[in-house]
């Protein structure tokens, strides 16, 4: 829940930003980068992309913010935003190099059913390095989460950790809403093997 | 309690363990760069100018197939400008063989397709193509290009490269005879 005097001063700074007005912008901007950035950097599982698609998605906020109107909250309505094009990103990535390398890819672009790869080896090192157990395993958790296969991975993230229900992820997916459940518990099996897989 | 392994060493991770820890997981990952400025650039008004500089000087009577051949070919001839200038690696002679024989095939696999785009260039050059998006098909196709060509300078070792350069050189041509092909057989 919002306070008042913040939803008043974020009103204003949409208000502006409205108008036109850059530097109230780059305040948003400040404000939702890093919301922002873990959605998409954990729908695209790469960093270098992820930055790519955060870029896009504030420049599109600049051109539709005119289209808020205020009905939702403002970052529920830039959430879908950063969502949709991040989606569209993915789609749009996977269906140039689909059609290229057709012939050179095997298993439809995605990982096996196993996720408990290189990034928990990388993270096993930080077990002897003394960070807080908490912090390490929620790391080890993003990891594996990145690693999932592409369908689990997003409908994961979006279910699990944004809150999206199954009905608009499948939506947002083009996938049956059987589908997007199926894809849900597919995730969940794989991260909890990986997790024990790293603990043993 | 739902477990889902019965592994002997240490605890067995629960669903609710997973969902709980999934609550936990921060949304506040920063990028590794500064984003600002490319937004910035992008949002503001004077660049737009910059950005349409290349159509906005074309003349009108220029059909987009001739600009977006023209545009194709810049591409090649500037990559085959920066593998002139591609400096001799003489410490590793392996890797020097496999990058001097990739170069090469490059070389050669853009000058074929830039004699063949531009055979294409005088047989359509009065002839508008038909599709909406072919422009954007073939935008992809260029960054996909510019993408293996960077891999294959990067791994030359890997043969698979040469390949998938040929599968893209294949498509850019076949976008370009199919939205002008069709025309020729209506008229």
């Amino acid at each position: 829940m919002i306070s008042e005097a913040l939803y008043r001063e974020e009103a204003a700074l949409i208000l502006a930003c409205q108008q036109g007005d850059q530097r109230a912008f780059k305040v948003l901007y400040d404000k939702y980068l890093a919301r922002t950035y873990s959605l998409v950097r954990r729908l695209a599982a790469d960093e270098g992309e992820a930055e790519e698609i955060t870029q896009e998605v504030f420049i599109r906020l600049w051109r539709k913010i005119g289209d808020f109107n205020g009905e939702s909250q403002f970052s529920t309505w830039l959430h879908r935003l950063a969502s949709t094009v991040a989606l569209n990103h993915i789609r749009k990535r996977k269906s140039w190099w689909r059609r290229l390398v057709s012939d050179f890819v095997t298993t439809d672009g995605e990982y096996s059913d196993s996720v408990a790869t290189s990034s928990v080896v990388t993270n096993t090192a930080a077990h002897a390095s003394g960070q807080p157990v908490e912090a390490r395993e929620l790391e080890d958790l993003d990891s594996l989460i990145c690693k999932l296969p592409e369908q689990a991975r997003l409908v994961f993230v979006l279910f699990a950790v944004e809150g999206y229900r199954h009905g608009e992820i499948a939506k947002l997916l083009g996938i049956a809403l059987g589908s997007s459940k199926a894809q849900y518990f597919r995730a969940r099996k794989l991260l909890a093997e990986g997790l024990n897989e790293q603990n043993n | 309690m739902n477990k889902i392994t019965d592994r002997s060493k240490g605890s067995a991770l629960s669903m609710s363990d997973l969902d709980e820890r999934v609550t936990q997981l921060g949304h506040e990952g920063m990028p590794n760069r500064d984003l600002w400025p490319g937004i910035e650039q992008a949002i503001n008004p004077r660049d737009e100018v910059k950005e349409s500089w290349f159509t906005a000087r074309l003349p009108r009577f220029v059909p987009a197939s001739i600009a977006m051949t023209a545009l194709s070919i810049t591409t090649t001839a500037a990559v085959l400008i920066i593998l002139n200038f591609i400096p001799r690696q003489t410490e590793q002679p392996q890797n020097t063989v496999y990058q001097y024989e990739m170069e090469n095939a490059i070389r050669a696999l853009e000058r074929s397709y830039q004699s063949e785009t531009q055979q294409m260039l005088v047989r359509y050059q009065s002839r508008p193509a038909l599709t909406d998006n072919w422009q954007q098909q073939l935008q992809d196709l260029h960054e996909a290009r510019q993408t293996v060509i960077s891999a294959m300078l990067e791994s030359p070792e890997n043969m698979q490269f040469i390949r998938m350069l040929k599968n893209i050189h294949q498509q850019e041509l076949m976008i370009i005879e199919r939205s002008h092909e069709r025309e020729l057989d209506s008229i």
